[in-house]
């Protein structure tokens, strides 16, 4: 009851903060001067890239708890942090893919960040579908916790690919690569709506990794519920 | 003095967001039908635990 309390406050404090930052997006940020409105794209583009690299931090953390206690609350995190995180990504993937029609005039391109960004929804994609194969449910466990840490070498490399090589893709913050096009520079309106952004889909990551990690649980009942019921019959 | 020229880039801009949306909602409507789900099944193997109590 508690935490059903807790969850729904929490829940009800992402909706409101996501409704202020729709406000801040489409109401208190400028229309950039060159790309025009689809530049507003930027805000969820972001922070949806920065969730998605929280979550597989989470995982990360998770199955390195989860090998050193053994304890099965690690696992659910971890797992129900990955599908968040590939909720995310996706939604990083496919709003930088619209953006990039107007601005660079294709749809996708195998840039450094653009295949890096691919490759590591992939790693994680196939953490869950593996996960779901495995039906021992120790085995699963702990082949998810490994897969979790090796997989998370590609969340830096992704931050990093803009950096690293010559890219198209632009660094907003902090120096761009000469060859880059969509590179603008942030008025403080910009700034602020950006920040906002990013507390708020940090907010609403942590609202549905609970309910997510809530349905591990009620999942995991179930499964025992079932098996007791098959020792009866 | 050189103008700058702004794009039209809206309907772009309004594709972006139906797309966060789209994924957004369709992620949390798998999360409430999954629930729904369980506790049906949780519901179910209940009654058959106690009727094969009775």
């Amino acid at each position: 009851m508690k935490s059903g309390f807790g969850l729904w406050s929490f829940t009800l404090v992402a909706v409101l903060l996501l409704a202020i930052s729709i406000y801040g997006v489409f109401s208190y940020a400028p229309r950039e001067v060159i790309m025009g409105e689809v530049q507003r794209v930027f805000y969820f583009h972001v922070a949806a890239g920065w969730v998605s690299a929280l979550a597989f931090l989470v995982t990360l953390i998770a199955g390195i708890q989860y090998l050193s206690t053994r304890n099965s609350k690690w696992d659910r995190l971890a797992a129900s942090s990955v599908e968040v995180g590939v909720m995310f990504t996706t939604m990083n993937i496919v709003s930088g893919s619209i953006w990039a029609r107007p601005i660079w005039n294709t749809w996708w391109t195998w840039d450094p960040r653009l295949t890096t960004a691919t490759v590591m929804w992939l790693l994680y994609v196939a953490y869950l579908m593996l996960r779901q194969g495995l039906g021992d449910t120790k085995r699963r466990r702990v082949f998810s916790s490994i897969y979790g840490i090796v997989a998370f070498t590609s969340v830096p490399l992704t931050f990093a690919a803009i950096r690293i090589w010559r890219t198209i893709h632009p660094v907003v913050i902090g120096s761009s690569d000469p060859s880059a096009e969509g590179q603008f520079d942030m008025t403080p309106r910009m700034q602020h709506t950006l920040l906002l952004s990013v507390v708020t889909f940090t907010m609403i990551y942590g609202t549905l990794l609970w309910h997510r990690v809530r349905l591990e649980r009620c999942t995991e009942r179930v499964a025992e519920m079932k098996s007791s019921l098959m020792a009866r019959l | 003095m050189p103008q700058e020229i702004t794009a039209d880039t809206t309907r772009y801009m309004v594709l972006g967001y139906v797309a966060f949306f789209v994924i957004g909602v369709g992620y949390l409507v798998s999360i409430i039908a999954r629930v729904g789900k369980m506790r049906r099944a949780q519901d179910a193997i209940r009654q058959e635990l106690e009727e094969t109590e009775g």
